[in-house]
């Protein structure tokens, strides 16, 4: 997919992040990562967006602290191509609400990201705390992005048992071992997502979980077969990883290995949903 | 079979004792007559500990154990349950629900007390409702002679470091810290001691790591330990013996560790389990075996809330988001 294939439609990177390191709260990011331990800004992304075609981005948060949702709503401010913005919000922490008010003032702050992944035992979602907390949101329609590695999607499944109308996405497809070739039982539990009507799932961040030096394309063509045709067109959304994904490929690579492997009978209005429009309506852009 | 004082509580319980959990059908579907008949083969092989929990099988364990105990003269053996925790995200450990929770496993047992009351898998709770709300229902539960020793279990053992100091129990329960792949419980010995604490160990197999069977995809323990613990096992399939046995004779060999649970729902595994705590270890394997394991030696897993967990990171604070 090139610049040549731009169509009327919205088209729109639904995830990636900017960082600046000095900030100092982004705690998986570390000298050990030299490809990504250094500033990522806008305007290092502006011309990959360019030459893919996109209008503009998501930005999610990258670090579990208020502030740093603080740091990518005033990127955001300054930067015509942010779409909207993802931020952090802690459950757990009894004054969710009024902080999440305080994020709902800035215009581009479109939703919220639970860390699932970093939690030691997922199952604390499950606490009446957290599942009523998620209800209310669920029941204002907010968009909320959930980040898990597959070991956890018991915990994740029995969430949505609770909360069944949330309007939730998988992030990076729940981040199954695609680097061991396993597809159960994280397809089974995808398929148990994918009944819930409100469920979107991003084809995102699947490089990173490849083999980073020596994945093939071949690699992550059933993952995103299963996903696309457990959730269809109109509940998946593209979004690069940019510059997590530099950890395994560049832009370019991460942009063609998912158009090289979508169902051959995906024409232009599926891709339309894929690269932008879902995005767009999930967000309410 | 050896026997050894358990802390301060007095009792003398058999250096390999038997866990209940599979009687509950938790790793596999069981036959309750042959369940039956495996409790009854502990105690003729002069196992005299017995320990069981509300949760395993959803009271299924309890359940079938108690046609057991109903066979057995109840002051010839030693029994254990639990309370608190009653499915894989279901903990009450409110003074009520203890109380309640007793008097269920009494009647499910068919006795009318209990050896020791373990609350179960505490780091899954904040500390301040066992202490306001558990621990004394347990001293309560002791006054009016329902139980006669009061303990605590989990799997992180800073929950015991954290906890000890500022608690009363007669004993605890830690399990998977003394194997052949994971000595770290030595380095609680020095507070139990200092305390009187009675200490039950448990899972000398790692909970099925220690196993030339692929590991159950529920096992929480990361790749390369499951792969270097099958390595191990194979080891010691190629000279012959089972894993199981090496393993089963060093968690209980070492005297400051007065009792090791092991859970079968089969009589000749138990049986066999019984008659190696008697034979001589083969100190050669058993080198040759903790030298395979070394590079995963005292590698554990989390479990429950952050503060229990302090000493296993998450790798760099998170994966990449």
């Amino acid at each position: 997919m090139n610049a040549e294939e731009v169509c009327s439609r919205m088209r729109i990177d639904a995830h990636q992040h900017y960082w600046e390191i000095a900030r100092g709260d982004y705690g998986w990011i570390t000298p050990e990562l030299p490809v990504l331990y250094r500033d990522f800004m806008p305007v290092d992304l502006a011309p990959l967006l360019q030459t893919h075609g996109f209008e503009g981005s998501i930005i999610v948060q990258a670090a579990p602290t208020v502030e740093e949702t603080e740091f990518i709503l005033s990127i955001a401010e300054q930067s015509p191509s942010v779409l909207g913005v993802v931020g952090w919000l802690d459950l757990f922490d009894p004054d969710h609400r009024r902080i999440y008010e305080k994020f709902r003032q800035h215009p581009k702050f479109k939703g919220f990201r639970i860390m699932i992944q970093d939690m030691p035992d997922a199952y604390r979602i499950l606490e009446p705390g957290f599942v009523e907390a998620l209800r209310r949101y669920a029941e204002d329609s907010v968009p909320v992005d959930l980040l898990l590695v597959s070991g956890q999607m018991d915990a994740v499944l029995k969430l949505l048992q609770q909360v069944p109308d949330l309007r939730g996405v998988i992030d990076h497809i729940g981040k199954p071992p695609i680097r061991d070739k396993e597809m159960e039982p994280w397809k089974q539990f995808m398929a148990e997502f994918a009944r819930y009507p409100q469920m979107y799932c991003k084809l995102s961040g699947m490089v990173t979980e490849g083999d980073h030096n020596q994945w093939r394309k071949e690699d992550f063509l059933p993952y995103i077969r299963t996903v696309a045709d457990l959730f269809g067109p109109q509940r998946v959304m593209f979004g690069s990883d940019w510059p997590v994904c530099l950890l395994a490929a560049d832009y370019s690579e991460v942009m063609d290995i998912l158009a090289g492997s979508l169902p051959e009978a995906w024409g232009e209005y599926e891709r339309g949903r894929l690269f932008g429009e879902n995005a767009k309506a999930f967000y309410k852009l | 079979m050896k026997y050894r004082t358990l802390g301060n509580t007095g009792l003398d319980v058999s250096v390999l004792s038997f866990g209940a959990s599979s009687l509950g059908s938790v790793f596999r579907e069981t036959d309750d007559r042959q369940s039956i008949k495996t409790v009854h083969a502990a105690i003729d092989a002069g196992i005299n500990y017995i320990d069981v929990s509300p949760y395993y099988g959803l009271t299924k364990a309890e359940t079938v154990l108690g046609k057991a105990v109903q066979e057995l003269q109840r002051d010839k053996f030693l029994l254990s349950s639990k309370a608190g925790r009653y499915g894989e995200a279901a903990f009450d450990f409110s003074a009520k629900r203890i109380f309640s929770s007793v008097e269920e496993s009494l009647k499910r047992l068919h006795t009318d007390y209990l050896d020791i009351l373990f609350l179960h898998d505490i780091e899954f709770v904040p500390a301040a409702i066992l202490i306001e709300e558990a621990l004394p229902a347990m001293v309560k539960l002791k006054e009016q002679g329902k139980i006669r020793f009061s303990g605590i279990s989990g799997l992180p053992l800073q929950l015991f470091e954290k906890l000890l100091p500022q608690i009363e129990v007669d004993a605890i329960l830690s399990y998977c810290h003394y194997s052949l792949n994971d000595t770290s419980l030595l380095e609680l010995l020095p507070l139990l001691q200092a305390k009187g604490t009675g200490l039950v160990n448990a899972s000398p197999l790692s909970m099925g790591l220690l196993s030339t069977r692929e590991t159950a995809d529920w096992h929480p323990a990361g790749s390369r330990l499951k792969a270097v613990c099958k390595q191990a096992a194979e080891h010691c399939a190629s000279r012959g013996t089972d894993i199981a046995k090496l393993a089963v004779q060093y968690s209980t060999s070492h005297e400051e560790i007065p009792t090791t649970l092991v859970s079968t729902a089969t009589p000749a595994n138990i049986i066999n389990n019984a008659a190696w705590t008697d034979e001589k270890m083969d100190t050669e394997l058993l080198q040759e075996v903790l030298d395979i394991l070394k590079p995963v030696h005292n590698e554990s897993w989390v479990s429950g809330r952050p503060e229990y967990n302090e000493h296993l990171e998450p790798a760099k604070g998170g994966g990449t988001v």
